[in-house]
């Protein structure tokens, strides 16, 4: 059931008819009902992973509160805790990975290894979940917040069906009083969500899916056949490819949680006009970085330490975070080479600091957009070989082959007005200035959002990229 | 309720304007739909051309396919070869909506051949590479909604082929709006002005994506269930119905088990993409006859069809 599917709306439109009627406690109880339906509509045999999660994680909470006195037992419960999330992820998501990876290396150390082929499938959202509930027990294990008393409250804090699949992470303390506390849906609520689904669903099925054609042709063709302009085209869609895709995720979620009373946190800020990579990962997939950096990368010293400490918190928290992404080499490198950037930009802080002004804003805006684009290279291959293979077609000629013709006019056709809209807002600092220029403005700018929704939706659909992570 | 117009009245001023000007593009569309594609003056036009074909005098010969045979055969030439040939009157008719399938097919023999009863003395099927496998993909759904579908046929549609909720919604909406039907008229037409080359170019990389129904089943289908459908219905009628492979260039050879089909229920193949290789040039768009390959395929045609149909009882 996903988001750019009419199943999901008609899905959406019983449950929120429902939800109307019905008292705190009832909503709530709907809620967790509609989002295990929700969930089970992939695969209702892993909701019972979900199950594992709420229940350990219910139940350890309560255990931390109750053990308040004894360090050594509350240690333990956390790493009963950790040991439950992590093995579940573990084992679906990167047991099949690193099996593999075993066989390779055993067999280039001369051995002979018959390692079974796993064929583990793996559970939609698990990562996102599982971080989601982790960040609730590490919370009550660190006293910043007291256990839920309500494990039915807790269950729908885990499996809240607008941001179950791919987020925005939300944290227990952000979500968890919301669901606690009764709600009215404010007409701001309203106003607001109108607009993060219409954005979002543009973003989706317009910009990410027709980005999708070009990029999904150009990455299909062997490296070798490829020319430098042939290699741009595909990887510059690529980036509008997962913004809109992953941020059209984002703001969908959102704006069906504001239907529903909820606020859900801002998973992007028009990460593309980030002028350094510390910038980038404060507009991009915002959840996850303030994840990695509160849960990962404060604990391992942060910046608190010598400079070679840091620099080693930096590169252990973002190869982390490329693995979160999937289990691939392409994505550790993916992950090193964030973390390496980070580092050598800090080093460099001084410098950079030092040089200022509007020209010197646009120059880092455009060198941290083509960084980012080189590290989506390795997000977006499938394998190693062929990321480098790609880097290859560099030295393979400026040919521009007409089907690289057709891919600029589709990157600049609807990638364009897209950029237009984004600069206001960034301008306007306010992810939600729309909602506050006179109606009949918001009105045109709906109208064309619906008619591009119509007419200019890509011919096939495609699914969310992070689903599979 | 009164909670719930409070909250969304907040944008009620919003959200009409934005219906008002949905439904101005929805008047502007059906005004102007006819003149957004020539396939679209074709598809209005179907129960004409068999109802004509069923009024003429002597031997009937009824073309489906799509535009493979649209562009490849010149009806006239074929008309006056075979009347030379069978030494009577012949009248052919084409019905070729643009990239169609046995899907839309059944749907519009059933619609405008077989119930008002201007059957044919017979159906010739045209097809290319893959064109008689099942297939359902998002256009063929809003096709038959907007173009093939009489309103008797809903139930079957539903029951026999619309898998899933979101073809069944996509079906209804087609129905309801022409501005949401023609999406796969429009958008190529208003891209092509902004993108140098668009209509050429744009099926070269969507070629090789799957469908949507052929992403929901996990693999290409390969089926050909509405095949025997149609040759189901054809039988019931007493129609016979004759199979012409289309050339379509080198590395095709018609599919085995629909070959198999087709010889056990039909009046046989003739396979003119094994029988006249013409070379690539034949085909400017890699696809299409030009006038050359059309006058070559049709006199070829016109040679192999003559002694099948002479051979037909009266």
């Amino acid at each position: 059931m996903l988001f750019n599917s009419y199943e999901f709306w008609a899905f959406f439109a019983i449950v929120l008819l429902l939800y109307q009627g019905l008292g705190h406690r009832g909503q709530n109880r709907m809620l967790l009902i509609a989002s295990y339906v929700f969930y089970g509509s992939w695969d209702w045999r892993f909701l019972s992973l979900i199950l594992v999660s709420t229940v350990v994680d219910y139940w350890v909470a309560r255990r931390l509160s109750d053990e308040a006195d004894d360090e050594g037992r509350r240690r333990l419960l956390l790493t009963l805790s950790l040991a439950t999330n992590l093995g579940i992820l573990g084992v679906f998501k990167y047991l099949g990975f690193f099996v593999e990876s075993a066989a390779v290396l055993l067999t280039n150390l001369g051995f002979q290894p018959n390692l079974p082929s796993l064929g583990i499938v793996l559970p939609v959202g698990i990562s996102f979940y599982t971080f989601q509930t982790l960040s609730y027990t590490i919370d009550v294990y660190r006293r910043k917040m007291a256990p839920c008393d309500d494990p039915l409250d807790f269950a729908l804090y885990v499996a809240f069906f607008p941001q179950l699949v791919a987020g925005p992470i939300e944290r227990a303390s952000h979500l968890l009083p919301q669901i606690r506390t009764p709600r009215r849906v404010a007409p701001s609520q309203f106003r607001e969500g109108l607009y993060c689904i219409l954005y979002g669903l543009f973003k989706k099925v317009v910009i990410a899916d027709n980005m999708a054609l070009v990029v999904d042709h150009i990455f299909s063709q062997p490296t070798g056949s490829l020319s430098a302009v042939d290699m741009l085209v595909g990887v510059y869609a690529f980036a509008f490819q997962i913004y809109g895709d992953f941020h059209g995720y984002s703001l969908i979620a959102q704006g069906v949680a504001r239907w529903l009373g909820f606020d859900v946190m801002d998973n992007f800020r028009q990460p593309y006009f980030a002028g350094s990579p510390q910038e980038f990962w404060r507009r991009w997939h915002i959840s996850l970085s303030t994840w990695l950096r509160d849960y990962l990368y404060i604990p391992l010293g942060g910046s608190r330490g010598s400079v070679v400490q840091t620099y080693r918190n930096l590169a252990i928290t973002m190869l982390l975070g490329g693995l979160w992404h999937g289990a691939n080499w392409t994505f550790v490198i993916w992950g090193a080479v964030h973390g390496s950037w980070l580092s050598l930009h800090r080093a460099m802080a001084g410098i950079t600091a030092l040089w200022r002004g509007w020209l010197a804003q646009a120059i880092k805006v455009f060198v941290t957009f083509q960084i980012v684009c080189v590290t989506w290279l390795f997000f977006r291959a499938e394998n190693v070989q062929q990321a480098f293979g790609l880097f290859g077609a560099l030295g393979n000629g400026a040919d521009v082959a007409p089907i690289s013709r057709l891919g600029i006019g589709i990157v600049l056709v609807f990638v364009l007005p897209m950029v237009v809209y984004e600069v206001w807002v960034e301008r306007r600092d306010d992810l939600f200035a729309i909602t506050r220029v006179p109606w009949y403005l918001r009105a045109l700018f709906y109208f064309c959002l619906v008619l591009a929704l119509v007419w200019f939706s890509a011919p096939t659909a495609s699914e969310f990229i992070y689903f599979q992570f | 309720m009164s909670r719930l117009r409070e909250v969304v009245g907040v944008e009620t001023r919003t959200i009409l304007v934005v219906v008002l000007g949905l439904l101005f593009v929805e008047v502007a569309v059906r005004l102007a739909g006819e003149r957004l594609s020539g396939d679209v003056v074709h598809i209005e036009k179907i129960g004409e051309i068999a109802g004509d074909l069923a009024q003429a005098e002597g031997f009937r010969i009824l073309f489906v396919g799509n535009s493979l045979i649209g562009d490849g055969l010149d009806s006239e030439r074929l008309e006056s070869i075979l009347a030379e040939s069978l030494r009577i009157p012949v009248r052919v008719a084409k019905i070729r909506p643009d990239g169609t399938s046995p899907l839309e097919w059944y749907y519009l023999i059933d619609r405008h051949v077989f119930d008002p009863g201007a059957r044919p003395d017979v159906l010739v099927i045209a097809f290319g590479p893959g064109h008689l496998f099942d297939r359902s993909g998002n256009q063929a759904v809003l096709r038959l909604a907007a173009h093939h579908v009489a309103w008797d046929q809903v139930g079957e549609v539903f029951a026999e082929d619309l898998e899933g909720f979101d073809a069944g919604a996509q079906f209804v909406l087609a129905r309801v709006s022409r501005a949401y039907a023609l999406r796969d008229r429009v958008q190529p037409r208003v891209l092509d002005q902004v993108i140098p080359g668009y209509q050429d170019l744009a099926p070269l990389i969507l070629r090789d994506r799957p469908t949507g129904a052929e992403v929901d089943a996990g693999q290409e289908q390969r089926g050909t269930r509405l095949l025997e459908r149609i040759l189901g219905r054809a039988q019931r009628e007493g129609v016979p119905v004759l199979f012409v492979a289309m050339p379509s260039g080198p590395g095709w050879v018609v599919d085995p088990g629909v070959e198999r089909l087709i010889r056990e229920h039909s009046l046989g193949l003739l396979d003119l993409n094994e029988e006249l290789p013409l070379p690539p040039e034949r085909f400017p768009d890699g696809q299409h006859l030009d006038d050359v390959g059309r006058r070559i395929f049709t006199d070829s045609l016109a040679s192999s069809i003559a002694p099948l149909l002479s051979r037909m009882p009266e």
